[in-house]
């Protein structure tokens, strides 16, 4: 490509030089034989017999040509010894060779010259010398030769260079493929820094990778938890079918062992299901299924069936709406919100003590963005277990009594990440406060994804 | 009463006929979806049992074809498919109502129960009875032997439920799904606190408590025998 590109430039000068150079020869010898026909028409043919020996003795050597001669005749006067045995072109132009004997060697040379019959029988050849086109032309042509061929092997060369480095990017690729492959999932494809189509493909398959590594370690944590936390409750229920019939039980007896593995059963299928939901929330990406969901009216409604288990406990519960007629809507999943929501207050209940207070508050920021708030005056989460109580299945020792798959705030975590909303866990000074800040109405966040 | 239950799985189909036998069905089997269409189609039942997912013929297939077919048999759909979303496609297809899997027989049998009577008497009533227990619906007013009882709105709703469905099993998940629109299980015993509330109210200064407690399952409101 390289080649051919520096061969049409280098062949375009060549063409313009010449054609060029042909065109100024060709205007000096019209011009001078438009002044020798002058002196003929004015002086008659002796005139342009003397003006012709004139030039001839003027100008020594071969670079300009004359020649006078009658239509079948020697010729009179000119730097020629002969007619040249060519035919001229239509417009009187001709092209030979000219032999001479130039200190003493034998020389030919080309011209280019034109003929123009003059009215007394006579012809008048005016040419040039065209030796330096042609030596020009011959360098021209050494130049191209050695230029084409410079510029082939550079190409050559480039091109073997560039394919090796092409092929050992796309062999880098291969590689981390590979080792993918092979089961280790941190491979990644190396990056040149030059921000060029393959820098750009790297940094796209890196990130894929990364995406499909969280979402495998994802699923090992899913598969290690459900391991986890199933197990013993399955042992358990293994163990007391089984002490059961070791024994000789009477009918009441039976029943009371089914009704523990019924119950057992209940708790193992409820962690599963939990799981299996949250695994789903964060798998999915249909934000299209969201529709406006008042925040007020969803929070007021939970505190209304929470109210009396509050009460139960003698805390108590209470739901703060924003001031003023603002709408309180945010896009979402209602039935997905509805739960996080509940799991927050039922934590708020559970982990706070008798007596405690359980608020719960909509309100607006600064920016006017919609927050949910649900705050009580328990014992609160110590600031270093703040974040890891968002994984599954962590559960503070203190709360080990309590009953529970762990997964509430898991389960918080995963709808306000569907929901774009900003979770945070902070001290309520004392006990727990959770705020969650939803993004503005007007980009909900497939939106704000996609603009990324 | 006779039930189908459309139900690939060989096991789990021969236990539920089991149950509903011994709850007094009589109960029909086919283990895939062309079956149970024509099965539904040529012969009458009083409710279906219905598996989403089936071999030959999709569940929801099934009951779009029977609705089209002008058959009113009340479905329960049966799915492993817990989602709002597969929940909300079930009963758009035609079905009445719909259980993820795996469910508690008890709830399955009070979820029928609920289909079968629904048919049963005006839909537009203005007053509940039982026993002493009344209810106007349009001065939403609650009496009990005469004397006036005064609800919370959702107090209201909830006993409006449980006397609607007087006399049947009506499980947690029902009255959370009726009653509050809640799709998921609370974990905490909510509903038994709500309901231990209305008991104060309307069983506490009585003789014969309406609202039962039924072990394992859920409440019943009825005269007591």
């Amino acid at each position: 490509m390289f080649a051919l590109l520096s061969g049409v430039v280098l062949g375009l000068v060549y063409w313009t030089t010449a054609a060029l150079i042909d065109q100024q020869t060709v205007t000096a010898v019209n011009t001078e034989m438009a002044g020798l026909k002058d002196i003929y028409h004015r002086g008659g043919p002796n005139a342009l017999v003397s003006a012709l020996e004139n030039r001839v003795t003027g100008y020594q050597g071969y670079h300009h040509i004359y020649l006078l001669a009658p239509l079948d005749g020697e010729p009179l006067v000119g730097n020629l010894r002969q007619w040249p045995k060519v035919e001229p072109d239509r417009n009187g132009w001709m092209h030979f060779m000219v032999e001479s004997e130039i200190e003493g060697r034998r020389q030919l040379w080309p011209a280019h010259a034109r003929v123009v019959h003059l009215s007394s029988g006579l012809r008048l050849l005016v040419g040039r010398d065209m030796t330096e086109r042609t030596g020009f032309a011959r360098i021209m042509e050494q130049s191209l030769a050695f230029a084409l061929g410079a510029a082939l092997i550079l190409g050559i060369i480039g091109g073997i260079i560039m394919s090796r480095n092409l092929l050992r990017r796309i062999d880098a690729v291969n590689r981390t493929a590979q080792t993918i492959l092979e089961g280790d999932l941190s491979g990644r494809v190396p990056v040149s820094g030059g921000g060029d189509e393959f820098d750009r493909l790297a940094i796209n398959l890196n990130s894929m990778l990364d995406r499909i590594q969280k979402l495998v370690s994802a699923m090992r944590d899913v598969t290690d938890n459900i391991a986890h936390d199933l197990r013993s409750p399955l042992n358990r229920m293994r163990s007391r079918l089984e002490i059961t019939l070791v024994g000789k039980p009477d009918l009441e007896e039976y029943r009371h062992s089914l009704e523990g593995a019924l119950e057992d059963t209940d708790h193992i299928l409820h962690t599963f299901n939990a799981l299996l939901s949250i695994a789903r929330i964060e798998g999915r990406n249909a934000v299209e299924t969201f529709a406006p969901v008042d925040l007020s009216e969803l929070a007021a409604n939970t505190v209304d069936l929470y109210e009396p288990v509050a009460e139960e406990r003698g805390q108590s519960l209470t739901f703060t709406p924003p001031l003023g007629e603002r709408p309180t809507t945010v896009m979402g999943d209602r039935h997905l919100l509805s739960q996080m929501t509940a799991n927050l207050v039922d934590n708020a209940i559970k982990y706070t003590q008798d007596g405690g207070r359980i608020e719960v508050a909509v309100r607006f920021d600064a920016t006017g963005a919609v927050h949910l708030v649900v705050g009580d005056n328990g014992p609160g989460i110590p600031e270093k277990f703040r974040h890891s109580v968002l994984d599954r299945f962590v559960r503070l020792e203190q709360s080990r009594h309590t009953v529970g798959t762990g997964l509430g705030l898991s389960l918080v975590a995963a709808v306000a990440d569907l929901h774009g909303a900003r979770l945070e866990l902070s001290d309520n000074a004392p006990g727990l406060r959770v705020e969650l800040a939803f993004p503005d109405r007007a980009a909900p966040p497939a939106q704000a994804e996609a603009a990324e | 009463m006779r039930i189908l239950v459309v139900e690939d799985d060989a096991e789990a189909a021969a236990y539920l006929a089991k149950g509903l036998r011994e709850s007094g069905y009589v109960v029909d089997h086919a283990d895939n979806g062309m079956d149970g269409l024509y099965m539904a189609t040529n012969e009458t039942y009083d409710a279906i049992v219905l598996d989403r997912m089936l071999p030959r013929l999709d569940g929801l297939a099934v009951v779009e074809t029977l609705r089209k077919a002008g058959k009113q048999t009340p479905v329960l759909i049966l799915s492993a498919l817990g989602e709002v979303d597969a929940r909300v496609q079930g009963l758009r297809a035609g079905g009445d109502d719909y259980l993820a899997k795996p469910y508690a027989f008890s709830e399955l049998l009070a979820r029928l129960e609920a289909l079968l009577r629904r048919g049963d008497g005006p839909t537009q009533q203005t007053r509940l009875q039982v026993g002493d227990l009344e209810m106007d619906l349009l001065a939403r007013q609650v009496t009990r032997s005469g004397r006036a009882i005064t609800l919370q709105p959702r107090e209201f709703r909830l006993l409006e439920y449980l006397m609607r469905h007087a006399g049947q099993v009506v499980t947690r998940t029902m009255l959370l799904e009726n009653v509050w629109d809640y799709h998921f299980d609370p974990q905490t015993n909510v509903i038994d606190v709500h309901v231990s509330r209305l008991r104060q109210k309307v069983d506490k200064d009585f003789d014969k408590p309406l609202i039962q407690t039924v072990r394992g399952a859920g409440y019943c409101l009825r005269e007591p025998d």
